[in-house]
């Protein structure tokens, strides 16, 4: 209805293509350009999925890390902060220096950009934890990694699906921003290439159609981590269920499981 | 679905702001700068780049009051903009810069923008490279990095002339191309002399890129259609100005040079002397002012078509006009 709306004004005010193209031209430009516009997407999302699994990896992992410590939490955290707040297009330039033009440094800036929301979260969730139920673990002796893996981190799933689905849309938009500098074009290059190629030659339908990709990318990665963490909390609530209904008082010190 | 509608009315009230928020700027052209009261109208031109000597001679007539002799206030827009193009056209500015090529590509998509005065009459770009491994013909820089601005009709049409699908295009970055002996890059005639002083201890070459034939018109001056109808005669008076600027430049120009430090110039000016000399045969050779010949005008269009870049076919004649220049 929006999309019918904005065609609508844009006609009726003859709001110039090159201002604000209309959905119409939009589309037009996409089908005209449709085998550069697939393979740029798919090059994109090819670097920011890998951005994204490796910041979720690192993020899970270095909250993780940090969730067994105070101390270590509080002396890395604000580290944490700065990768997050310092520009992205201020680093960009430097990672290419360090790691070489192409995949390798469009994953990095794409990892750079995702990985906070992803620890940030992880470490929220890991110290969400019912009082009372870590007490009980500590009466049974439980290990602190135990604690962690049978306690913290399934009770963190929440938390932590929020967090890919932040994380989900910023590694697009690492991937294009590291396709600014770090790309290497003569035909592969991904959305980054399309953006900024269309506004060189002012053919702003076609780059609408690039960021609308890109948005769409980002769109992909929310609905399948949703759907995902839908199936994930299922089970999560159904083991909570079965463990926490008697059964595990007694099963947790033995069972290591 | 059932929230959607209440999302749906703030969409459109968003969506009906926005666009007459846009309606507002596209009507919002023109009539030119304010009148400041004191007789002298204030005029805008979006430089597109920082202060240095390609715009010599308009920061000479700035400096020498020529402008003010006809009544404009002119103001000089420096700094790197991605579009001067679109700036002019939505009626941020009243003049801009721009080469036929991007002129001709913008009225290829609808801009109703024409250019009334070529600083270049003699194409200026050039491909840097190291000594340590030059470049010796344009069918050479296949599979080769090159430091470019991407989607620049002039790259596209050298890489397909040549067939260059092997070639690593990079995004335009002096530190990456300093840092890479085999790497190029693109510039302007007198660029080497800004990498040279960048980095001393190197060597670099030259490739002219009009010798693969692409040879427009550089740096044209341009107004919006509208702009040329209304103002005319504001136009004859700012060319002229400009037109007398740069011939105090030809002869003064490190005094500009200094002038332009303050105004937001990057390089020395001794630097900039240099370049200013060998602009020398770029802009005066031929003529001073030059009209602009149709037959050149029309062999930069020929080449744009084989570069795919055109969407629809463009008169030449109404891209440019020579009716604001007195000879």
């Amino acid at each position: 209805m929006i999309v019918a709306l904005w065609e609508l004004i844009v006609r009726l005010a003859d709001i110039p293509i090159y201002l604000v193209p209309k959905p119409s031209n939009i589309v037009e430009a996409a089908i005209d350009n449709r085998s550069e516009l697939l393979e740029a997407t798919a090059r994109t999302m090819v670097a920011s999925f890998t951005g994204l699994c490796l910041a979720i990896v690192l993020g899970i992992t270095g909250a993780i890390l940090l969730g067994f410590s105070r101390f270590l939490e509080r002396s890395v955290f604000p580290y944490a902060i700065v990768l997050q707040t310092t520009p992205i297009v201020a680093v960009a330039p430097m990672i290419v220096i360090w790691v070489g033009p192409g995949l390798k440094s469009i994953v990095v800036v794409s990892l750079i950009i995702s990985f906070f929301p992803m620890l940030s979260n992880t470490l929220v969730g890991l110290s969400a934890v019912d009082p009372e139920a870590r007490s009980l673990f500590q009466l049974y002796g439980a290990t602190r990694w135990e604690t962690m893996r049978k306690l913290r981190l399934p009770g963190a799933m929440p938390y932590i699906m929020a967090g890919v689905r932040i994380s989900g849309g910023l590694s697009v938009i690492g991937a294009i921003v590291g396709e600014f500098v770090a790309g290497i074009g003569g035909g592969r290059g991904g959305l980054g290439f399309v953006v900024q190629v269309s506004s060189k030659q002012l053919d702003i339908p076609y780059l609408a159609a690039g960021a609308i990709a890109g948005a769409l990318t980002g769109v992909a990665y929310h609905v399948v981590s949703k759907r995902l963490s839908r199936r994930l909390l299922i089970w999560h609530e159904s083991a909570l269920i079965e463990e926490g209904g008697g059964k595990s008082i007694q099963a947790a010190p033995a069972g290591g499981g | 679905m059932r929230r959607s509608t209440m999302k749906g009315s703030w969409a459109v009230v968003l969506a009906l702001t926005s666009a007459l928020g846009l309606v507002a700027a596209a009507c919002g052209d023109d009539g030119g700068g304010g009148d400041d009261g004191s007789g002298t109208t204030q005029v805008r031109l979006i430089l597109g780049w920082v202060a240095s000597p390609q715009f010599g001679g308009f920061f000479a007539a700035q400096q020498q009051g020529y402008y003010e002799d006809v009544g404009l206030e002119v103001v000089l827009e420096g700094g790197e903009v991605e579009s001067p193009i679109q700036v002019v056209a939505a009626g941020g500015a009243e003049f801009g810069f721009g080469d036929a090529d991007e002129l001709l590509q913008a009225r290829s998509q609808g801009i109703p923008i024409v250019g009334v005065f070529p600083t270049f009459q003699k194409a200026l770009r050039i491909l840097a490279y190291h000594e340590e491994e030059p470049v010796t013909s344009f069918e050479s820089l296949d599979g080769r990095d090159v430091f470019v601005d991407l989607g620049d009709a002039w790259w596209e049409f050298v890489k397909v002339k040549y067939s260059l699908n092997d070639v690593r295009e990079r995004s335009y970055s002096q530190q990456g191309f300093l840092r890479d002996d085999a790497a190029v890059i693109q510039g302007y005639a007198g660029d080497q002399l800004e990498l040279s002083s960048a980095d001393p201890s190197a060597e670099f070459g030259v490739l002219n890129v009009a010798d693969s034939g692409w040879n427009p018109y550089m740096q044209v001056l341009f107004v919006s259609e509208s702009y040329a109808e209304e103002n005319p005669d504001r136009i004859r008076d700012f060319i002229d100005a400009s037109v007398r600027g740069w011939e105090y430049y030809q002869e003064n120009f490190h005094d500009v040079h200094v002038y332009m430090q303050d105004q937001g110039a990057e390089a020395d000016p001794e630097v900039m002397d240099e370049i200013a000399e060998l602009y020398e045969e770029y802009i005066f050779e031929g003529g001073f002012p030059a009209e602009m010949d149709a037959g050149r005008w029309q062999d930069t269009l020929e080449a744009l078509q084989l570069t795919g870049v055109l969407d629809e076919d463009v008169d030449v004649s109404a891209a440019f006009s020579n009716e604001f220049l007195r000879s």
